[in-house]
Order: structure tokens, then sequence, then C-alpha cells
């Protein structure tokens, strides 16, 4: 069995968890983010030579008192940049992020995933910004947590851009 | 040498045309050698510089003379230049001289220590890790061992301590307490050291992903790829949180009676779960496979892509941790007991062995002693020596033939008499119940007769044959150890039945009619008895050899004359004499005496009689 780590990064209250909760397996209760900063779960994806295992590590998000641990990424495959389509500044944090894992331990693939779009009253990320990033190679998947939308998707793509990276 | 500069000249100046510079040549040969070689690089220049002049065939005929040689000269540079090939002959050389014996080439071999110190060095003060790294799989055994070997002497003195003291468990580890100068507590803990490896885990360091996974029961077991991770990511928050130094990390977590135990390696870590107390061996134990799984899969860790199936390997280097569960303590603790059921087990029989031969031997000793007692004891038997060997008895002294039969004592003292080898000298004893013994012997004393001994006198009593009076009475003075005899005592059996029938006979009376000889009729019962008696008189008379006499009285009444009726009286008694005489065949002595008138007087039938008088002895031989 391939076993691959991948990370959730967001800011704070983005709906990282929500938004697997449906999707993966989980042994650990919530308590452990505010604690340790990271969630353990598990979601098995179906690749190109067979089922692989990924390991998610859900990490805290990031707000003002407390920084994503970088420790946290080391050994990471790829992860999973998770935006509150109706709060434009996560997208803002999203970039801080993506700069800070870059710096801490290189260029790796990812996914960016534009969550609460069912929410779309209240949409607030500028569709120009989504396809500048676009064009610097990030790739945006919208999804709900509500309704399930874009999370198969979404990890879909990133072990797509895994195997491929 | 000035002898041949004289000669030479002149022959080659016939043979070969030189150049003008060979006498200079000739002469600078001589001369100071810095001017020599001068000059020789200059010849040797301008040699060459008309060589590149020559004509191609000049170049043709060295090809044609030397051709084999410039091909070598021309292998040999590129060799030389050719960095590749230099470095590839060099470090064959370089081998060589390593792995030569040859004493001269330390020389090299030394050479290079400072420069392999000094690499070493620089490679430590750059990034000591990837030594530690290198070094991981060899260190961590090699100080084990040298910890272990100190260990050593104190664990088996512990060990030796447990094992051989002996009692119940509780008095048992008090006593080696005391005896090991160790606390009791410690004592104790040592032996009921219980604990289980429940789970071990190995995993990637640096991803966190789950490698490997053993479990000791199979249910239960919750996604150990989500623990490892979990493991992973608290031990980051730890180090993160709590640690400044970059090596230090978390070993240790402790929750309820599970602890987990967390090694360390370069590429991997190994958690194991475990129930109770975790000894110091399950860490050795840890950091062994580790080392093991480095050395084995050193590669698979460090190019780890999330491939987990060739790790599939390690299970069982994991599972022998598992292995580990039940500690040697508890192993050591039965072999221990068995070791005491054995010991108690050989105790046992031993004491059983030896309490019987104990007791065998006590009895032995205690009738052996007895014996002794007893020949001591008797009279007529005198030990002087004794002796018990290799379970027979040897005693010899001396023994009056006449003393107890010592095969009897032996009985008595119930030793078997054929274990028994007596050698006895025989000797005469004069204590009171031997001289009693011999003189009975001697005597033939008969059953009847009692014999005492007292002070040199021997007392005979009771009744005996006349014969044997007679015969033994002298014979006793003859009895060793007599020197008096008393027979008082002593009756002759045989005459006193005479005496008695004696008596009898003199109680019978036989009375006569008027002037008659023969007795009245009706009289015959008495006469009948009478014969009986003579006839036992005789008989006995006869066989003690003793003279009886019998004197029959005749008396008459006094009607007639005194001297009819001494006549009568003497008729009357003769009559009997001869009836009775006949009867008894001459073994009695009769004699007829006529008595006359009865002194009584009167005319009654009572004074018509006649009666007897028996003697025995010497007064039957006065009657005679």
């Amino acid at each position: 069995m391939i076993q691959k780590k991948v990370c959730m990064l967001g800011a704070f209250a983005v709906g990282k968890t929500s938004l697997v909760a449906r999707f993966v397996k989980s042994i650990f209760s919530e308590k452990y983010h505010t604690t340790v900063g990271v969630k353990i779960d598990k979601k098995v994806v179906a690749g190109e030579n067979g089922d692989i295992n990924l390991i998610l590590w859900d990490l805290y998000g990031e707000d003002d008192f407390q920084k994503v641990r970088m420790s946290y990424l080391r050994g990471s495959s790829g992860y999973i940049l998770v935006v509150d389509g109706t709060r434009a500044a996560t997208l803002d944090t999203a970039i801080g992020l993506n700069r800070n894992v870059e710096e801490a331990v290189g260029v790796l693939p990812f996914v960016v995933v534009l969550n609460k779009s069912d929410l779309t009253q209240e949409w607030e990320i500028d569709e120009g910004r989504v396809s500048q990033l676009a064009a610097q190679g990030w790739s945006f998947i919208r999804g709900s947590a509500k309704t399930g939308e874009g999370v198969e998707e979404a990890f879909q793509l990133l072990v797509e851009k895994i195997s491929r990276a | 040498m000035k002898e041949r500069r004289d000669q030479t000249p002149a022959g080659r100046d016939e043979v070969l045309p030189f150049p003008a510079e060979t006498d200079e040549l000739r002469r600078l040969l001589e001369n100071d050698e810095t001017e020599t070689s001068a000059v020789l690089r200059e010849v040797i220049d301008r040699v060459e510089r008309e060589s590149r002049q020559e004509p191609p065939e000049l170049g043709e005929l060295r090809g044609l003379m030397f051709g084999g040689e410039i091909d070598r000269l021309n292998r040999l540079e590129t060799r030389m230049d050719d960095p590749s090939e230099l470095a590839e002959d060099v470090s064959r050389r370089i081998a060589e001289g390593l792995a030569a014996k040859d004493p001269r080439q330390d020389l090299f071999k030394r050479a290079l220590i400072p420069v392999v110190e000094e690499a070493i060095r620089d490679s430590i003060r750059r990034n000591p890790k990837v030594l530690v790294d290198v070094l991981f799989p060899i260190m961590g055994p090699a100080i084990r061992k040298a910890i272990a070997a100190a260990l050593a002497g104190m664990v088996s003195s512990l060990n030796s301590t447990l094992e051989n003291s002996f009692s119940w468990q509780g008095l048992k580890w008090r006593l080696e307490a005391r005896a090991t100068g160790r606390p009791f507590g410690e004592v104790v803990l040592s032996h009921t050291l219980i604990y289980q490896v429940e789970q071990v885990f190995l995993v990637h360091k640096e991803t966190g992903l789950l490698l490997c996974h053993v479990t000791s029961k199979e249910e239960d077991i919750r996604d150990p790829d989500l623990i490892s991770g979990m493991l992973t990511a608290l031990q980051d928050f730890v180090k993160d949180s709590f640690s400044t130094d970059q090596g230090d990390m978390l070993e240790t977590m402790q929750v309820g009676e599970y602890t987990v135990r967390i090694e360390q390696g370069p590429a991997a870590i190994l958690a194991a779960v475990v129930r109770g107390a975790p000894p110091v061996e399950v860490s050795n134990r840890l950091q062994n496979a580790l080392e093991r799984i480095h050395l084995e899969k050193g590669t698979d860790l460090t190019d780890f892509e999330g491939d987990t199936d060739v790790f599939e390997d390690c299970r069982p280097i994991l599972e022998e941790c598992l292995d580990a569960q039940y500690g040697a303590g508890r192993s050591g603790e039965q072999s221990g007991n068995k070791v005491l059921r054995l010991a108690y087990g050989l105790i046992g029989v031993l004491v059983l062995v030896f309490g019987t031969w104990m007791f065998f031997s006590l009895r032995e000793s205690r009738r052996w002693n007895d014996f002794l007692t007893r020949l001591r004891a008797e009279p007529g038997i005198v030990v002087t020596d004794y002796e018990r060997r290799g379970g027979r008895y040897l005693v010899a002294g001396l023994r009056d033939p006449d003393a107890a039969d010592p095969d009897a004592l032996a009985r008595a003292a119930s030793i078997a008499p054929d274990r028994l080898d007596t050698r006895w000298e025989p000797y005469v004893a004069l204590s009171p119940k031997l001289v009693v013994a011999r003189a009975r012997r001697m005597l033939e004393t008969p059953a009847t007769v009692t014999t005492e001994f007292d002070n040199g006198e021997l007392k005979l009593a009771g009744h005996a044959p006349h014969r044997w009076i007679a015969q033994a009475v002298p014979l006793a003075r003859t009895v060793p150890g007599v020197t008096r005899i008393r027979t008082d005592g002593l009756k002759d059996s045989e005459r006193e039945a005479i005496e008695a029938t004696g008596r009898e006979i003199e109680a019978i009376r036989l009375g006569f009619a008027l002037n008659a000889v023969e007795p009245l009729p009706g009289q015959d019962e008495a006469i009948q008895k009478l014969v009986k008696l003579l006839e036992t008189l005789r008989d006995t008379a006869k066989i003690a050899g003793v003279p009886v006499s019998i004197e029959v009285f005749g008396q008459a009444d006094g009607v007639g004359s005194v001297e009819y009726n001494r006549q009568l009286s003497q008729r009357r008694a003769e009559y009997f004499q001869k009836l009775f005489a006949a009867q008894t065949g001459g073994a009695v002595t009769f004699r007829a005496i006529g008595l006359g008138i009865a002194a009584t007087g009167g005319e009654t039938p009572a004074q018509r009689s006649v009666s007897f008088r028996v003697s025995v002895g010497e007064a039957a031989q006065v009657q005679r």
C-alpha cells in the first residue's frame, strides 16, 4: 500500500475540518487541534497504480494567536489550502501560508479549495485574483462542506499532482 | 684515466668523423659537472633542432628502427596525461600499498593517518549529523556492550543469589535482601517485574507514516497508521514546545498502566506500547531492532516514497520485540524454582538415606555395646580384645568351658552369630557361679540335688539315689575351687523309701489260735499286703545296695508253761521267717525270735501274735 502524508492548511474557521469530516476516517477528537495543533485523519484515494492511503494532517487554523507549526509539514507529499469563499482575508492568509510552506519545506504539490461554495450570496473572493493565481500555477476547486461538493475532486487532483511531481 | 684519454683520440679520429665539439665534451666530462650538464643541454637542444629539420627519410628510418618503443612511449604519455586513467592507476597502487604486508609500506599508512584524522575532524566540524548517522548502527551495540559488561557482574551476583536462596517466597526475598545488602523493596521489585510489549510501530521519521506494525493481540487495534501520525505530531509538538537542543526527542509517554517507549533512529523511529513497567532490556531490544532495520533497510528509508510494502520484511524483527513480553526475571524464577525443587528433593533423599543409615548404625552400635556389656558381665569370660570391622564383629579373650555360650549372648543382643568371629583361650574361673556349674557337670548332679557354693564350701542338698551319693561325695572334693563339702541337706531317697516300707511292715501284727503255729484264718488280706511290702522292700534294697534285716517276733499267751510258750512263740516266728525268706530270695535277712509269754500277761488271743521290726543299713548289719 502506498501511503502519503498530506496536510490541510488554512486560516481559522475556514472549514477545513468540516470539509473533510464526511469523507475521512478519524479516531481523534477536535480537542487535538487546540492542544497539539494537529489532528490526523485518513483518506483512501484511488490512484493510477491502486489505492493510495492519504494520512491527513489537519493543522490548526492560523489566526492571530496561533501560527501553524511548520515542523508538522516535514515529510509531506503535498497539501490542501482551504480558503473561506465568504471571507476574502482568508485567501491572503492562504497566500501567506503557502509562502511559509515553500520556505520551510520547499515547493510541494498543493490544491486550493474555495470552501462554502453554497453560500453564493456572501461570496467575497474576487474572481480576478483567483484567475491571477491560477495563472501562477495554483489549482482551485470550489467545494462545500455542506453539500460535499468538490471534496473528492480536490483529493483526486492532489494525488494526480503528487504522482506527477 | 689519463692513459685512456691519450689512446682513444687517435683511434677515433681514424674511424668516425665526430663534430668538433667532441674534444670539448671530453674535456668537460673531466671538469666541473654543472658546466658539463649545461654544455650537454646545449648540445641536445641543437641536435633536436637539427632533427626537426631532418629529411623525411630519417623519420622513416627512425620509425623502422624504434617503432615499438615510440608506441609505448606514446601510450605512457597518454596514461600520464589522462586524469581518469591516472586516478585509476594511482588508486590501484595505493590500494596495493595499503594491502601489502611489507613493513616498509607502514610508512605509507602512517602518512595517511593525519590526513584521515583531519578529514574526520573537518567533517564533524561542518556537520556532525553525517558521521552520527553513519556510526549509528555500530555505536549503539558498542556502548551497550560496554555497559552490559559492567552490569554483568552485578546482575550475575544478584541472579545467583535469587536462584540459590531457598525458602518460601517472602522469606526467600527477605533473606536475599539481607544476604545481598540490598533494600528489600528492590529485591521484591526485581522478582515481580512483569510487563508486556503489546504493540510495536515502525514509523518513518520524516513523514510520520507507518511502515510496519505488529501487535500481540488482534482485537481492538485502532488505526495504527493514524496513531503513528499522531505520535510523530506529538513528538514534533514536544520538541518544538519544550526542547531547545536539536538532539532531544520525546522518549517515553506514560498513561495509566501503559508506557510508550520511543526509540529514535536517523531515518525511522520505533515506538513500543508496553503494559506494566518496561525494564531497560525493552529499550535495548528496541534499539537493537532499530539498528538492524537501519542496517537492512537504510536505502529504503532514505528514499522512501510512500511504499510501505518493502518494510514487510521488518515484521519478524518487530515481532522479536513482542516476544520479550515475558521477562527474563520470570523464567529465571521458574528455573530457580526448578532448581530449588530439585535441591529440596535431593536434600530430602539425602536426609532419608542419612537418617536410615544413622538409625541402623546407631542400632548396630547399641547392640554391639550391649553384647560387649553382656560378655564382660558374664562370669568365666574375659574380653581382651574386640573390634567391629566391615559389618563383622571380632572378639578375643579367655573363656571358662563352663561359662555361658557367647553365641547365645550374641543372639540375646540381636547380633547374628554368623557375623561374630570369636577366639577364646580356655581357662578355669573360680567365681562361685562357675564352680557350681563345674561341680554339677563333673558330679552329674541330678536335678533333685541343689548345689550352693560359698567361700570354698560346696553345699549339696536334696534327694539323690543312694549310689550317686556314695560316688559323688568323694568326687566333689576334686572339683577345682571346692575345698570343703557339706552334705547334711542331702537325702538318700532309696533308704527313705525302704524305711517307709519298713514302717508299714512293722504296723502289721498277725494273730494265732490257741496253741497254733500257723496264723488264724481270715488274715489273708494282711498277709497279702505284707507279701507286697516285702517285695517292694526287696527290690528297693537290691537297687540301692543297702542291707535290710527283718526281725520276726513270736509271742504266746500265758496258758501253759513258760518254756512251752517260749518254744511255741519261737515256732510261730520261724514259720514266718521261712515263709518270707523264700520270697525275698536272700535280699533281706530274717531272724526269728520267740519272745515267750507276752509281757502284757493274761490269756487273750491278742497275746498270741507275730510282729516285725525292720532295720536298714548299719543297723541291719549289726542285727546280723
